[in-house]
């Protein structure tokens, strides 16, 4: 990213809309805050001082809107125009204010170093947030619906994880820039990991369709989450540990607010005001703009690259549909031969899912949980709930159930089951001929083909090359897919 | 097929443990695929359809980790 213009002054404004929250935290206890909230929040680590993070907010936020003074001569001069300025304005308010310079180091807030630091770190979000805001923008998007990650500038050490992106090219919708590639912030924007020489440049229309990243005169399908500031970023409560969560409560206090299962900064009064004033409506969280994600029906108990795979797999899902009502299960890991498994239980009142696991070690974990998924809905949320819509005989369902048998991939598994003779081979086919099986695959490759999500596109190549019948040619699974869409319109899932 | 060849065999393995034949527990292995449906004490309940067809001592198979 080469910035030879100034950023615009919407980012500007986003910027000093941010909430100053103090804090004793360090830099890698908010790492563990929320993306949503640390977009959201001024902070530096370990500073609780809020008049100083006021202060430095200011003058941050003069210089990215290019402010100006005028002197008693009448001339005008920028507030403040350069790194150094922003040290020299810091260093005099810390003096005036009492505080008193300690070791000069990083830990020294009135350093030159500290002060250096928090300047560039905050300016290049600002940037990164101002490039990002301007790329989403929708003609601009339209024409420039990709960005490739690239490197541009060597650095001492190169993040292994960076290396296997390089180069690679996405929508900028895709999940993947905050799920996976940003491990530090988390955010869809640069930088992209402390200490990183990467960042991104545009692809065009032309180059996006050659890569099938999009289809011509097609539309760029809108992100599954809104990253704007003026739309009020909330997190999820779900999902987060409970220590964590009492821990961010204790910290901060009544400064955040928790309603529900969505947690959020408690807005300065003023500043509220004005955001409130200036806010444009809310995008949609899912593509169809429905308020009941899948995601939100599974509470994560899994960390780790295998955490990292499930929450790609669900933004995947919930980039492409709604779920109506789902009751809320855990997700946890298994170490067993199981590649994953939805449990249910037998109750009085009838069927009712109880946790879906998945191995981190499998092949294809993320495919894995959008299969798991497809039980959960079979069971849950397609035809009468608590029954398995694929055994209960629902109408769309039959539709779906009909199209698979006329497929390639189900009729030559069947033809395999008739020639197959082995105790086991028999077996495995068997399992993969089960009705809700076959939904399952069907519905992981509906979600990895409509989402086009590269992690899912990845594992179902893989999948098929350990077995071309488990799952089906794009050509061969066309009307299958048709079924999915028909069936999935009817319940208002998209 | 391998993956669901290895899960299968190991979940055959534990039925049989419970003393059922190979052919049985193959085909309560099959029954219960990767949806396993579990009474209020854990046990495993193979279902055809919504008909129970036998139920199972709780299976190791199933047992998951939380992070």
């Amino acid at each position: 990213m080469i910035f030879d213009q100034p950023t615009p002054p919407e980012d500007a404004i986003s910027f000093a809309n941010k909430i100053l929250v103090g804090s004793p935290l360090s830099s890698s206890e908010w790492q563990d805050v929320p993306a949503e909230l640390r977009t959201r929040a001024f902070f530096s680590s370990e500073v609780e001082n809020v008049q100083l993070l006021q202060r430095a907010r200011d003058v941050i936020g003069d210089f990215l809107a290019n402010n100006r003074t005028t002197l008693e001569d009448g001339t005008t001069m920028l507030k403040a125009g350069s790194r150094s300025a922003f040290v020299d304005q810091m260093q005099a308010w810390l003096e005036t204010n009492g505080f008193v310079r300690e070791d000069g180091g990083l830990t020294d807030i009135t350093s030159q170093t500290r002060l250096s630091l928090i300047f560039n770190t905050l300016t290049t979000q600002a940037d990164g947030y101002g490039w990002y805001r301007t790329g989403m923008d929708g003609d601009v998007l339209d024409e420039f619906p990709a960005q490739r990650f690239i490197r541009v500038m060597a650095v001492k050490e190169p993040r292994n994880s960076h290396i296997q992106y390089e180069d690679q090219v996405y929508l900028k919708t895709d999940p993947i820039w905050y799920l996976v590639i940003n491990e530090d912030f988390g955010v869809p924007w640069g930088p992209w990991a402390w200490g990183c020489g990467h960042d991104v440049e545009d692809v065009d229309r032309d180059e996006s369709d050659k890569l099938h990243l999009t289809t011509p005169g097609a539309p760029v399908a809108p992100p599954a989450k809104d990253w704007t500031f003026n739309t009020g970023l909330q997190a999820s409560t779900k999902n987060l540990d409970p220590d964590l969560l009492a821990k961010l409560k204790k910290v901060f206090g009544d400064k955040i607010v928790i309603e529900g299962d969505t947690m959020r900064w408690k807005a300065e009064g003023q500043r509220l005001n004005a955001e409130v004033e200036t806010a444009a409506p809310a995008a949609p969280e899912t593509r169809g703009g429905n308020q009941s994600p899948v995601s939100d029906a599974l509470e994560l108990h899994v960390s780790g690259s295998l955490k990292t795979q499930v929450q790609t797999a669900l933004a995947a899902i919930d980039q492409v549909h709604d779920d109506g009502d789902l009751p809320t299960i855990p997700l946890t890991s298994t170490r067993r031969s199981y590649l994953g498994f939805l449990s249910y239980n037998r109750t009085d009142d009838g069927l009712a899912a109880s946790e879906m696991a998945v191995r981190g070690t499998g092949h294809w974990p993320a495919l894995t949980t959008v299969h798991e998924a497809g039980h959960f809905l079979d069971l849950e949320a397609i035809g009468t709930k608590g029954n398995f819509s694929t055994l209960a005989g629902d109408p769309d369902m039959r539709k779906f159930l009909a199209a698979a048998e006329e497929t390639d991939a189900i009729k030559g598994l069947r033809s395999k089951l008739t020639e197959a003779t082995g105790f086991e081979s028999r077996r495995g086919l068997q399992y993969f001929l089960k009705p809700e099986e076959i939904w399952a695959r069907a519905y992981a490759q509906f979600i990895t083909e409509e989402s086009g999500q590269p992690l899912l596109v990845r594992q179902l190549a893989d999948a098929r090359q350990v077995d071309p019948l488990r799952q089906w040619s794009t050509d061969d699974f066309a009307p299958v897919k048709q079924t999915i869409k028909e069936m999935f319109t009817n319940l208002g899932w998209i | 097929m391998n993956e669901e060849q290895s899960f299968l065999t190991e979940l055959a393995r534990e039925i049989m443990a419970q003393g059922y034949d190979e052919l049985t527990a193959s085909n309560y292995a099959v029954m219960i695929g990767d949806t396993p449906c579990r009474d209020r004490d854990g046990n495993v309940l193979v279902l055809d359809g919504r008909r129970e067809v036998v139920k199972l001592k709780p299976l190791k198979i199933f047992e998951t980790e939380s992070d």
